[in-house]
């Protein structure tokens, strides 16, 4: 679990805005130097870690997990150093009033999201105002801001991580680095037991905004691809198809876009073997990469496997580290799985 | 060189029914370019060859295509119902001539006693001043095109205001580039696509084609200094070439966007930042078809976007087709 924790700082503690996911660069190139031959940033912005066969005749293996965030970007500065600002991705526009940012300008820099205290609000309370009518304040002077903060500057929730009781993690990003956590320590579980296929690793960018991730797939053709992304966890009140709850383990997904017969595979190993997992129906999108890899190039049999989030999209996402291990294990026993034989 | 521009205007194209635009624009750029060949889409692609052994491929990019109309209905009474090809706004378009593929004339109104709110496709008609379906059917056909009467007129200065700038300017904008590049070590691909106005079509089907390192799209971006814009954005009328950063399709390559503020501050262009909170260009499809490329955007500033009197000016213009030229020589 320690292993984890740090793993989940390390790739959310930096800028990882869609479009500007630099900040886990160096968190990045030690998983590299630790797991991977190499890596490489393909022209539209996504990660790609590479490790070679070791034996040849071993079907190859793409793993995805999005190095993106929702978060927001400066359109103008105004009066008194406060910014405009418009969202990136699908934003929850009732937690971001008096919210804590981060500004990645010239310098970074530390904002905050204003709010209208209760005492001087008129009008219907319960309207929420669009994203585009609230400002971002940041103590500079207009001149000062304006030379710091040019328009089109990335902001992002002010990178938190606490720890909760139970195994449990609250902070911003786990939408989604806290797969790829997962399956970074799926690759190592796998290096360690000897494993000799192709593995490809890719964190893919703006997923948020525009699943970027189909230029990746484009150049590996792999035989596989295996995504990682989050789901909405169960709370009480949640839908009553909403089953799969924070520490119910990884989130198998049955649907009529990904692979049919190799999300069958990985329901009977999980089942076979006794790993945690729970199963969940999603019939015509998924609302992650694994909607537009199937179709990328001749076609890609691919799987989805999800660990349940509560607070999506906000900077306290909750995730139990105990999802995390085990959606690890059930990937890394499953590539060991289908790494057997030829692909299908 | 505006008279150029003014022909480029007054040609008919359509979502897909672009070849009368192609053809102009083939015979304007063919003594600088050379490759040129239309892709069964109908996409104008034309090669200019680099100096370099080692070039890159870069693919710049405007649409030929303008929003219209499509004949859906002819009615008993010689009424014509007509679909939006494109992103209408009616509220603009009310009562405005169009003309038809075959050059039939007519006039698009809403019926009687709509209410503003309730402007729509469904409730708007052509009139052709006929009285029965058999006169209707004379005029045009089911599936037939049209579009708003274009054509420019000169307002103060360097401004013009007409239809349809977007995006025939950044057509205009790429020829001019084609004129003005010479030698350069790169290999420039200059694509003019098809069906950019119902989903960036054409680029998706061009991308494939070139496979560029670098996509460069020129098209139009709303401009922000109009009275009570309904959105915050901060590009302006005669504040140079707009170099975007992102809009609804899109987070441009930041590389290639560095490199643009560098080469337009070392030239003395003049040039300022988009960051676009809705819209979508050709850059989207350049930067996520196959293996993805670095793709970005040169956008001219223009107000009233997808009426018959959009507003540019012509100091942007010349900007833009400058950083185009500089962008040609980009090894990214």
């Amino acid at each position: 679990m320690a292993n984890l924790l740090k793993l989940a700082r390390s790739l959310t503690s930096g800028c990882s805005v869609s479009g500007f996911e630099d900040g886990g660069l160096s968190a990045l190139e030690e998983i590299r130097d630790a797991y991977f031959d190499e890596l490489t940033r393909e022209p539209a912005g996504s990660y790609i870690l590479k490790r070679n066969a070791r034996k040849p005749g071993l079907p190859k293996i793409m793993l995805d997990a999005h190095m993106d965030e929702v978060g927001m970007m400066v359109t103008e500065v105004l009066e008194g150093g406060f910014l405009r600002f418009t969202n990136i991705g699908g934003l929850d526009t009732r937690i971001l009033q008096a919210a804590d940012v981060t500004i990645y300008g010239k310098e970074t820099l530390y904002g905050v999201i204003v709010s209208t205290p209760p005492h001087l609000q008129t009008g219907d309370r319960s309207v929420l105002p669009p994203v585009t009518d609230l400002m971002i304040d940041t103590g500079l002077t207009k001149e000062k801001a304006e030379e710091l903060i040019p328009v089109g500057t990335p902001v992002g929730y002010m990178y938190k991580l606490t720890e909760l009781k139970n195994n449990r993690i609250c902070g911003k990003g786990f939408d989604d680095k806290i797969c790829a956590v997962a399956l970074i320590e799926a690759v190592e579980q796998l290096i360690n037991g000897g494993y000799e296929g192709e593995l490809d690793l890719v964190l893919s960018t703006k997923e948020e905004i525009s699943r970027a991730v189909v230029t990746a797939a484009y150049r590996l053709q792999p035989d596989y691809a295996i995504v990682s992304d989050v789901c909405c966890a169960w709370v009480p009140g949640s839908d009553s198809r909403r089953k799969t709850g924070l520490g119910d383990g990884p989130e198998i997904s049955l649907s009529a876009i990904t692979d049919v017969r190799l999300t069958k595979k990985l329901i009977k190993f999980a089942k076979d073997n006794e790993y945690k997992h729970t199963v969940t129906v999603e019939a015509t999108s998924t609302g992650t990469n694994a909607n537009d890899i199937p179709l990328v190039g001749l076609g890609i049999p691919t799987v989805l496997v999800s660990i349940p989030l509560r607070n999506m999209h906000t900077y306290s996402e909750v995730v139990s580290l105990d999802d995390v291990a085990d959606a690890a294990k059930l990937i890394a026993g499953f590539i060991k799985e289908i790494g057997k034989e030829a692909a299908i | 060189m505006i008279n150029e521009l003014k022909k480029l205007m007054k040609i008919q194209g359509v979502s897909s029914r672009e070849d009368k635009v192609a053809a102009y624009i083939e015979e304007a750029v063919k003594p600088y370019v050379d490759e040129i060949k239309r892709d069964p889409l109908g996409n104008l692609i034309c090669l200019k060859k680099g100096t370099s052994k080692k070039a890159k491929k870069i693919m710049l990019c405007a649409h030929m295509d303008e929003i219209g109309f499509m004949v859906n209905c002819i009615q008993d009474n010689g009424i014509v119902r007509v679909s939006r090809v494109g992103g209408i706004n009616y509220i603009a378009y009310s009562n405005s001539r169009v003309v038809f593929e075959n050059g039939a004339v007519g006039v698009l109104v809403p019926e009687g006693k709509t209410e503003l709110k309730d402007y729509n496709g469904d409730k708007f008609y052509v009139d052709l001043g006929v009285k029965t379906k058999a006169e209707a059917e004379r005029r045009v056909k089911l599936g037939e095109m049209c579009s708003v009467e274009s054509g420019i007129v000169k307002l103060y200065g360097t401004k013009y205001a007409g239809r349809p700038f977007d995006d025939r300017i950044g057509c205009y904008v790429m020829i001019e580039i084609a004129k003005k590049l010479g030698k350069c070590k790169n290999d420039v691909y200059f694509v003019f696509s098809v069906q950019e106005e119902v989903g960036c079509r054409g680029s998706h089907a061009a991308s494939y084609n070139v496979l560029p390192d670098i996509g460069i799209a020129f098209d139009v971006t709303p401009s922000g200094d109009v009275v009570n814009p309904s959105t915050n954005f901060s590009v302006k009328l005669g504040d140079g070439a707009a170099i975007k950063i992102k809009d609804s399709s899109v987070m441009c390559d930041r590389a290639l966007v560095a490199a643009m503020f560098e080469a337009a501050k070392a030239n003395n262009i003049k040039h300022q930042t988009e960051v676009l909170t809705y819209g979508g260009t050709d850059t989207s499809s350049m930067q996520t078809v196959a293996g993805g490329s670095r793709a970005g955007c040169i956008s001219i500033p223009t107000r009233f976007c997808h009426t018959q009197n959009e507003i540019v000016d012509m100091k942007d213009v010349e900007a833009c087709i400058d950083l185009g030229v500089l962008c040609c020589s980009f090894d990214l």
